[in-house]
């Protein structure tokens, strides 16, 4: 019992010590020691990536294909050699494709982005929702650049170092971007709840339409932080009815957070706005829940004109297409 | 305690935040992401005692507070590790602790951390907070802190024992 007192001492510093890191973070303190931990943990993050993500993604291939059929899983067993083999390619098919689904909004939105790779997921019991991506100011990404993938906007640069830079997720609680609805062009608020499925769209005007399935696309200012025209969401409910203020539409992001792998920081914007020309036609509407899964070999939001060019033995006419110019 | 526990603790510490960071989000698991780091604490305090147990939580929570992608507030999971940690070390810190017991305490001290951190969090004004998603994460991470600690907590405890032998291990003070 001699010891009580010090323990109580230790115990007391260091509760005090936290609470005073947390009044200094509340007070905008601590981004220098957060770059200065992304300068250290950064790299390691990347090395680790490197190891973990082709065994991870061999290691969940195999089981999308055992799910599928119990017989294949049996074969799987006398032919490791031949199925390691297949997977190994079939990664770097899926690698392959997210790429060319990036290409295709690129191209579409004349957009210049640097391709990288999520190499960490932010905890999600901080209900935080935050990764990190192995390109940097080396690659001339800056804070706030947008980062998309084949599927919409995933999100904002909001810290970064030489090597890797940190992206706020658009479903993160914090997030706002100002979208437009792709048919009548109302402009409105789309807010991240914390919930990875579903996003919060309010529109500025209380009497404007707005119904379920209508998809949404970055407003996009000059001066703002986000490139107007990228791909968001479909409405996925309507609360309230015209003329209530807190009027509220429900939306499904494109974007898929569990199965982030390739996305693009998009450096340059483009010269003119392409609205929703990047958005799939409608009667083909992506959705929400329809993830690139590995055995998947199509775009769940592809434009029918789109997939010709990456099947097509051409690769050069992949800027081509661009059907709903308006 | 010695200085090669001190290393060892950090460097647990360290391996445990990567492998929460770059392995465990991207299994998919459903709901939550298992607390490899607070498993990590609550094994090390089990062993180390709350004071210990206390400081390295602390430790362990500034380092993800810090560590990419943390957009948080700083010392959030500090505070809660610290708790975490020294609970542990009072609960556990026993010679005839039985191992189901200690995978029990895991499971429910990750957990609560979770609600601790969420209350925290909101009482402080941390936006990210969502309370929609707190049932849904305290309790896979119930199961899941519960079935990492049975491989954890004996696994560090073989650890701490073998790289320094027991000495005073009722002192959880004098170092």
């Amino acid at each position: 019992m001699r010891d009580d007192r010090r323990t109580r001492t230790i115990l007391g510093l260091l509760l005090l010590t936290a609470l005073t890191l947390v009044v200094l973070s509340i007070r905008g303190g601590g981004e220098g020691a957060r770059t200065g931990a992304q300068t250290i943990f950064g790299p390691i993050q990347s090395a680790a990536a490197a190891v973990v993500r082709p065994i991870h993604d061999f290691v969940t291939s195999i089981g999308s294909l055992g799910s599928k059929d119990a017989q294949i899983a049996d074969l799987q067993h006398r032919n490791d050699d031949l199925v390691s083999q297949l997977r190994t390619s079939e990664y770097a098919r899926n690698r392959a494709k997210e790429l060319d689904d990036l290409l295709r909004v690129s191209s579409e939105g004349q957009y210049r982005f640097v391709p990288a790779q999520v190499i960490a997921f932010g905890p999600a019991q901080g209900f935080a929702w935050a990764i990190t991506i192995d390109a940097g100011t080396a690659d001339g990404i800056k804070i706030d650049q947008n980062v998309i993938n084949g599927q919409g906007l995933v999100g904002r640069v909001v810290r970064v170092t030489s090597s890797t830079a940190t992206v706020a997720l658009l479903v993160d609680a914090t997030a706002t971007v100002g979208a437009r609805i792709e048919s009548t062009m109302e402009v409105g608020l789309l807010n991240g709840t914390g919930d990875s499925l579903s996003m919060e769209f309010q529109l500025l005007d209380p009497f404007a339409p707005v119904v379920v399935g209508q998809r949404l696309v970055s407003y996009g200012t000059s001066g703002g932080t986000f490139v107007p025209g990228i791909p968001l969401g479909t409405v996925t409910a309507v609360t309230g009815t015209p003329g209530q203020l807190n009027r509220m539409a429900t939306v499904a992001p494109f974007v898929d957070v569990s199965n982030l792998d390739v996305v693009g920081v998009i450096t340059e914007r483009p010269r003119v706005n392409p609205r929703d020309s990047i958005l799939a036609p409608a009667s083909k509407a992506p959705t929400a829940g329809a993830s690139a899964s590995p055995s998947a070999p199509s775009a769940p939001s592809a434009t029918p004109t789109a997939p010709a060019p990456f099947s097509s033995p051409t690769p050069g006419d992949g800027a081509t297409p661009n059907p709903k110019a308006s | 305690m010695s200085w090669l526990r001190v290393l060892l603790g950090v460097a647990l510490i360290v391996t445990a935040l990567l492998l929460q960071l770059t392995v465990l989000p991207f299994l998919n698991l459903p709901g939550a992401v298992p607390d490899l780091v607070a498993v990590t604490v609550i094994a090390i305090a089990a062993v180390a005692g709350p004071v210990r147990g206390a400081v390295i939580g602390f430790i362990a929570g500034v380092l993800i507070d810090l560590a990419p992608p943390a957009i948080g507030l700083i010392g959030v999971s500090a505070l809660v590790l610290v708790i975490v940690g020294y609970v542990t070390g009072l609960v556990a810190f026993k010679r005839d602790r039985a191992p189901v017991v200690l995978v029990g305490v895991a499971g429910l001290l990750a957990s609560g951390s979770v609600l601790v951190s969420a209350a925290v969090a909101g009482i402080v004004g941390d936006p990210h907070v969502s309370w929609d998603r707190v049932p849904v994460v305290v309790v896979t991470e119930l199961v899941y802190s519960m079935m990492l600690a049975a491989f954890v907590v004996p696994a560090v405890a073989w650890l701490w024992i073998r790289v320094a032998p027991p000495t005073t291990r009722y002192d959880t003070v004098r170092s």
